[in-house]
């Protein structure tokens, strides 16, 4: 068991204190796997004390809103990094959410770990035990031990972050004393080599890269955006868009319809690209889109709250789409 | 006078390359890029991926008795000129694609872990059991010999013994080996001609010895260490119990909708998991030509069981969850005295939301009622 | 080298004749090409076939002709999903697939020196047709039997060309009624349910099959109840989702019963000792 640290106890106080409005809050606990943590859905004030937060809090858990707002009748609580505000403020602004319905409780963020970087920098090997001290995270595998510096095992968001201790969007704000302290990278910095590559070699990365996908959803499930879960395209039978089967062609079908939903919806929480048990660089073709969505509408998804997602209506004259250069 | 036959792990490499002459060889392998380890051809083996006999794999091997995606039949429309608002159809026949896959030579599954044989032996129940059989997996399973390296390493989520299994079951592997460190020692053969012809072609790897007391008691610990460690994972699992708990607990719906809340219905789980064999039936058609495929599919979809009418037997997450957890633990017992969970803990590796299938079974057990 | 069938490949048919039912319903007479097969076709009242449109896919029906008969099997279609759709599309003369029989029967021989209620709504009369026909011809072997049919209004009712024969026939009562009066309509009005409370059928020594829409099911069972009939008395026949129909894809399943290899017969003593529920 960790010590607990300041900002869990202030979370934990605030919550308390809020608690009798909700009918049930969403937060972070412990998980018996190393360096993971587990969702918690808390009902009764007594569960409130199983409460962490710390920097290996990666779920957004936004994503259980739309779903447990349509389930439940009473108001929910999510604690949420400021980066994962991002997806309410979006789910509310195309209407998907009601904003009474859910009190987002955010915490100033650290910065979080990156559970994938890290086993792959340990060269996949499990993971028996592991804990973190002064930045430092020590690892042990069956064989190995492994002491890693946590700054360079961020996120990838969180180098491009400058929201972590003035989220946009929040109904309770809980200030972290840690502050995050990494380098920092320019925003879309890692699209910069690929934008590079011919249209051959985009396309053989992307079939090599879909080609591993086994159609599990897990993307699909897991994206706080994608409320079609069970009224997919991709599953659908009536009408018949696609096959069923698992295999490359259809694999790259589904991850495009994918994109296509989230084309300038997508809030870049990376849960997808971090679920994705076949290690599909999902996240990649999601910034690419976004940030032509940024150039084309100046529109970046999660931070207003009244303003329509470019895609989802339109103009009668785009500034930025000359569409008479196209013909 | 007791013997130890064993292979030099140093020869290991040459063997496998041998064995790959007349047999496919398939065995882990570590994709260096980013650390996976799946169940790999051995032609795939270069400086990029590796063999990794050490860790579990991330996906089971079940793909290579039940792959993905799978062609049942061919089929093809023809138009008589004298008839023509009749269209004839004509089946490939299904036969002549299985007896192809009888023609192709014999796979042999290298290291593969003592918990995935236990998964075979489910899967033999499932499609090789019964009046009506799937020729489809017989014809795959049939051809493939099974050689077993136990488990030295346990891993925190590894809990086969609770399931009835451990970590040198070697019951259902044709050959079973132990490592020694500098060698791999047999410990257990089965009886399986193709097996013996194996051993006999490639007789020049293995060498034979006294064993002497202290190797003997070696083994023994060996074995009697990784029971030990894997059976701390997880209390022991008495599977008539958990089956009456399973059954008496199920209408408690409130007790399922709290304990699958975090459950995100994907199919990650089942996909890594390998036992589950739940698939699909589809039609695909380009022109007059077309085929019907069966494919993977997952219970804790909301496809899954709804019907044309609109009607869903099994609309809600908890409901699905209950389902698949039943399945594991009382469903598949009820009807074959087994199990349907070995205990490999993939499932809860790979869980986006951190569902622990041990977490859940002891939730239902702990309710008192 | 042992050979095994391959019960998931279909055997071609040809639609010899097509019966329009009702506005979405219609039934097919389909012969196996294989003449051989066909005359050597066995099955027994209940079984189910699955039926594949090449291209759409495959759905299951009860086959619904007499097992005496050995010139055509026959099957009634309702228009809901892709395949059925594609069924509706088809005139005679053309290919479908048959998977058949799969499944379990009407145990009609224990029915035998007992009266037998038969109850069906709308094209839940299918499943019943075979049986009832079954009966018919051995009635010498059955006591009294009775037909109560249920549908939403007179143009729901399938198997007109039946209901006719057996309004004449002195061996079966039938006792027909619609959701809602309407005019020219002279028998019962009332849902299926309340209609079986007011018939007041005699519980000794009698079975009761029933088959129909699940709500119309789950409340005719508590009339049944009422009425004293016993769990191991009732028999019902079920609907789910099936792809493979030989209890190896997984879905079909209520409980640890397989509608598919299990069913799709089943007493309500087998019912009520699986928790999960079945309607």
């Amino acid at each position: 068991m960790q010590q607990e640290n300041s900002v869990e106890k202030k979370l934990k106080e605030r919550i308390r204190d809020v608690f009798d409005d909700l009918e049930l809050v969403i937060g972070y606990c412990q998980s018996k796997i190393p360096l993971k943590v587990n969702p918690l859905f808390i009902q009764r004030k007594e569960e409130i004390d199983d409460l962490i937060f710390d920097n290996l809090c990666i779920n957004n858990l936004a994503t259980y809103s739309y779903f447990l707002s349509n389930e439940l009748k009473g108001k929910i609580g999510i604690v949420l990094k400021p980066c994962d505000t991002r997806s309410i403020t979006q789910l509310i602004s195309e209407e998907l959410l009601n904003k009474d319905r859910v009190k987002s409780i955010v915490v100033g963020c650290a910065g979080i770990l990156d559970y994938k970087k890290i086993v792959k920098e340990i060269g996949g090997l499990k993971i028996i035990s592991a804990d973190i001290k002064d930045e430092h995270i020590r690892i042990d595998t069956i064989d190995e031990n492994f002491t890693l510096e946590a700054k360079n095992f961020y996120a990838d968001k969180c180098y491009t972050c400058n929201i972590y201790d003035n989220p946009p969007y929040y109904d309770e704000f809980i200030e972290n004393d840690s502050k995050l302290n990494i380098e920092p990278r320019k925003e879309y910095e890692d699209l910069d080599e690929f934008e590079k590559l011919s249209l051959e070699e985009i396309n053989s990365f992307w079939d090599l890269q879909f080609s591993n996908c086994i159609r599990c959803y897990a993307c699909r499930n897991i994206c706080p955006l994608e409320v079609c879960r069970d009224k997919c395209i991709a599953q659908l039978d009536v009408p018949h868009w696609q096959s069923q089967k698992i295999n490359s062609a259809e694999g790259k079908f589904f991850q495009l319809i994918r994109a296509f939903h989230l084309a300038g919806r997508c809030t870049e929480c990376g849960e997808c690209e971090r679920v994705c048990p076949a290690n599909i660089q999902l996240l990649k073709l999601m910034k690419k889109i976004n940030k032509d969505v940024l150039k084309l509408f100046n529109y970046r998804p999660g931070f207003n709250l009244d303003e329509k997602p470019p895609l989802l209506t339109f103009k009668n004259v785009e500034k930025n789409i000359k569409e008479e250069e196209l013909i | 006078m007791k013997t130890l036959t064993y292979i030099k792990k140093e020869n290991l490499n040459t063997f496998l390359e041998k064995l790959n002459k007349n047999y496919d060889v398939f065995l882990p392998v570590q994709n260096k890029a980013d650390g996976t380890i799946n169940f790999e051809s051995l032609d795939i083996v270069n400086d990029n991926n590796v063999i990794n006999l050490k860790e579990k794999t991330r996906k089971s091997p079940k793909s290579l008795f039940f792959p993905p995606s799978e062609n049942l039949f061919e089929f093809e429309y023809k138009k008589d000129i004298k008839k023509p608002d009749i269209m004839e159809i004509k089946l490939l026949e299904s036969e002549k694609m299985i007896s192809d896959e009888t023609n192709s030579r014999k796979k042999v599954i290298f290291g593969i872990k003592p918990c995935d044989t236990m998964a075979v032996k489910c899967l033999d129940l499932v499609f090789g059991e019964g009046e009506k059989k799937d020729p489809y997996y017989i014809m795959k399973r049939k051809n493939t010999i099974l050689i077993s390296i136990g488990c030295s390493n346990v891993f925190p989520d590894c809990f086969c013994t609770s399931v009835g299994g451990n970590p040198f079951y070697f019951d259902y592997s044709d050959l079973g080996l132990i490592d020694m460190g500098q060698n791999l020692v047999i410990f257990k053969l089965s009886e399986r001609d193709d097996l013996r012809k194996l051993l006999d072609e490639c007789n020049e790897f293995f060498e034979e010895r006294e064993i002497n007391s202290d190797e003997e008691i070696e083994i023994k610990k060996i074995i009697s260490e990784s029971e030990k460690k894997c059976s701390s994972n997880w209390e022991s699992v008495n599977a008539e119990d958990i089956a009456l708990d399973m059954e008496r607990k199920f209408s408690e719906e409130e007790m399922w909708k709290n304990i699958t809340r975090k459950c995100i219905s994907c199919a990650a789980c089942t996909y890594v998991c390998p036992t589950c064999v739940c698939f699909n039936i589809g039609d695909e058609q380009t022109g007059m030509k077309g085929e019907r495929y069966k494919c993977w599919d997952f219970c804790t979809n909301y496809y899954y069981t709804l019907e044309a009418s609109g009607h869903n037997p099994r609309e809600k997450i908890y409901q699905r969850y209950r389902n698949k957890i039943n399945c594991k633990y009382n469903y598949f017992y009820k009807r074959n005295k087994n199990l349907y969970c070995v205990g490999c803990g993939r499932c809860i590796d790979v869980c986006p939301v951190g569902m622990d299938i041990r977490e859940i079974v002891k939730h239902v057990r702990s309710l008192q009622k | 080298m042992e050979v095994i069938k391959n019960h998931l490949l279909p055997k071609i048919a040809t639609i010899k004749k097509i019966i329009r039912e009702t506005p979405n319903i219609i039934s097919l007479q389909v012969a196996l090409d294989d003449i051989e097969a066909m005359r050597n076709f066995i099955f027994e009242p209940g079984q189910v076939a699955q039926i594949s449109v090449f291209g759409f896919g495959e759905s299951t029906f009860v086959i619904n002709s007499t097992p005496s008969n050995k010139d055509y099997l026959q099957f009634s279609v309702m228009k809901s999903g892709v395949n059925t759709t594609a069924i509706h599309n088809l005139s005679e003369g053309e290919k479908v697939g048959i998977r058949a029989p799969l499944g379990n029967w009407f145990p009609y021989k224990d029915m035998e020196g007992k009266n037998i209620l038969f109850i069906g709504g709308g094209i839940g009369l299918a499943p019943l047709r075979p049986l009832i026909f079954h009966i018919l011809e051995n009635k010498e072997k059955y006591m009294k039997l009775t037909l109560l049919y249920a549908a939403k209004s007179p143009d729901d009712f399938c198997f007109k060309y039946d209901i006719d024969e057996w309004e004449k026939s002195k061996d079966i009562q039938l006792i027909q009624t619609i959701d809602n009066a309407c005019y020219g309509w002279d028998k019962e009005v009332g849902l299926c349910p309340n209609v079986l409370e007011k018939m007041y059928p005699s519980s000794q020594n009698t079975i009761a099959v029933i088959c129909g829409p699940p709500i119309m099911i789950k409340y005719t069972l508590e009339v049944l109840k009422k009425l004293d009939f016993e769990d191991d008395n009732i028999y019902t026949t079920l609907e789910r989702r099936m792809k493979c129909g030989i209890g190896k894809c997984g879905r079909c399943n209520i409980g640890e019963k397989f509608v598919c290899v299990d069913g799709p017969v089943f007493s309500l003593r087998e019912l009520s000792n699986i928790s999960e529920t079945f309607i």
